[in-house]
């Protein structure tokens, strides 16, 4: 006898309404204001910088902004599936867990988001400013800063989201033989990071048109309120995903765990590549280069990876709520 | 515990191996939808439609054969007690 599948009423009125692909048709608008912000600013030092014509200039800058659109587009479709099923099993152990992981992704991409829109922001400020120089440096203390605030409530939320699951199975988060490696791990690149933006001509002030300022700020503040609390975060990124880990290995359910899979290697990606790609552009001025290449092709390619374990999470978010709709007549 | 409970125990005991904290949200929508009962009164003879339902559920979860049929194997014993 053949058993037909069915869908709850839940998943059949979503398939057919306009409501799901809204906030993806409304971050695209977003997306292109902040382009075209971009794009009508007045771009003329940009193109002498880099030797470009204004065609040319506007053409590059809206091709390395898709990327950017992409990476968006994934997290929102991540934390929507995810926020989707921890709608689906609201009031379960681990529902609230599920949530929480769903905002670390919001945060994430609202962090991302408030950093465009920012850069968009200061190439149209900077050229109506009487002092271009220092709204340059305004602005990149803002958007450092908004990467930090963006970072510890992303990294937070998801760690306190595994601690809940773990929970959820009576659990909790056993550092005890990883203290020690990851503790070690992180002094050494504390002392490290700490060392290379000490070495870094451009922390404060660049003198060099084709090098940006990286932190517009003094030594000991970029310490005190960028580099430390961006190591902070990128431990507790560490340690949630050392949570989410535990979680998948000490749950119950052989199928449960396959399908979770997906979920855990999406967000190996999300925060390693997270935490190197925020490393990398922290640090880039000091190997700047007078060539673009060299960083539009290793941050597209971290986008790319990236973007694939947005949609990793993503698919094993969905995998886990078709346990919960599955109705077979 | 009566018996239809102690039924629904079991399947419930025999699906977390394989759905985990799923396991219950699970088996208790696949008696309620297939067979119109409530989880806490499944009797003996309903636990070969349940297994249909689960099994055709678990094969449209993962494509292992093999972890699907010891799981129909699990809850045929429950039948047999």
């Amino acid at each position: 006898m053949n058993h037909m599948p069915t869908q709850t009423a839940a998943t059949k009125n979503g398939s057919r309404s306009i409501a799901p692909v809204l906030p993806y048709g409304g971050l695209s608008l977003v997306w292109l204001l902040i382009v075209l912000l971009s794009v009508t600013a007045d771009n003329s030092s940009l193109a002498t910088k880099y030797r470009l014509s204004t065609t040319q200039l506007h053409s590059l800058q809206l091709a390395v902004s898709v990327p950017g659109l992409v990476i968006w587009l994934t997290i929102l479709f991540a934390a929507i599936s995810i926020g989707r099923y921890a709608r689906t099993i609201a009031g379960s152990k681990e529902g609230p867990g599920f949530r929480l992981v769903a905002y670390s992704l919001f945060a994430l991409l609202a962090g991302l988001v408030a950093n465009s829109f920012l850069g968009g922001l200061k190439q149209v400020v900077v050229q109506h400013a009487a002092n271009p120089q220092a709204v340059d440096t305004a602005f990149v203390v803002l958007n450092n800063y908004v990467s930090v605030v963006a970072a510890l409530a992303s990294y937070g939320l998801l760690l306190h989201g595994s601690k809940l699951l773990l929970r959820s199975i009576g659990k909790r988060l056993d550092l005890a033989k990883k203290l020690l490696p990851v503790g070690t791990a992180f002094v050494a690149l504390t002392i490290a990071y700490l060392w290379l933006i000490h070495g870094n001509p451009a922390r404060q002030m660049s003198s060099d048109p084709v090098i940006n300022t990286t932190f517009g700020l003094p030594y000991w503040l970029i310490v005190c309120t960028v580099a430390l609390p961006f190591v902070a975060a990128w431990l507790i990124g560490v340690l949630a995903l050392i949570g989410v880990y535990q979680y998948r290995a000490e749950a119950s359910g052989i199928i449960y765990k396959l399908l979770f899979r997906k979920l855990v290697v999406g967000m190996t990606l999300f925060i390693g590549l997270t935490i190197s790609l925020q490393l990398f552009i922290q640090l880039y001025s000091l190997y700047a280069t007078r060539s673009l290449s060299s960083l539009l092709g290793i941050v597209a390619v971290v986008y790319l990876i990236l973007a694939y374990g947005f949609i990793l999470i993503a698919q094993g978010a969905r995998k886990l709520n078709k346990i919960e709709t599955l109705l077979i007549e | 515990m009566n018996t239809s409970h102690r039924y629904y125990r079991q399947v419930v005991r025999a699906t977390e191996e394989y759905l985990g904290p799923a396991a219950e949200r699970f088996v208790n929508r696949q008696i309620e939808f297939r067979l119109g009962k409530t989880p806490e009164t499944i009797e003996r003879s309903d636990i070969p439609k349940l297994k249909e339902a689960i099994g055709t559920a678990l094969g449209l979860l993962v494509k292992d054969q093999e972890i699907i049929t010891q799981a129909m194997h699990k809850i045929d014993l429950i039948a047999k007690e």
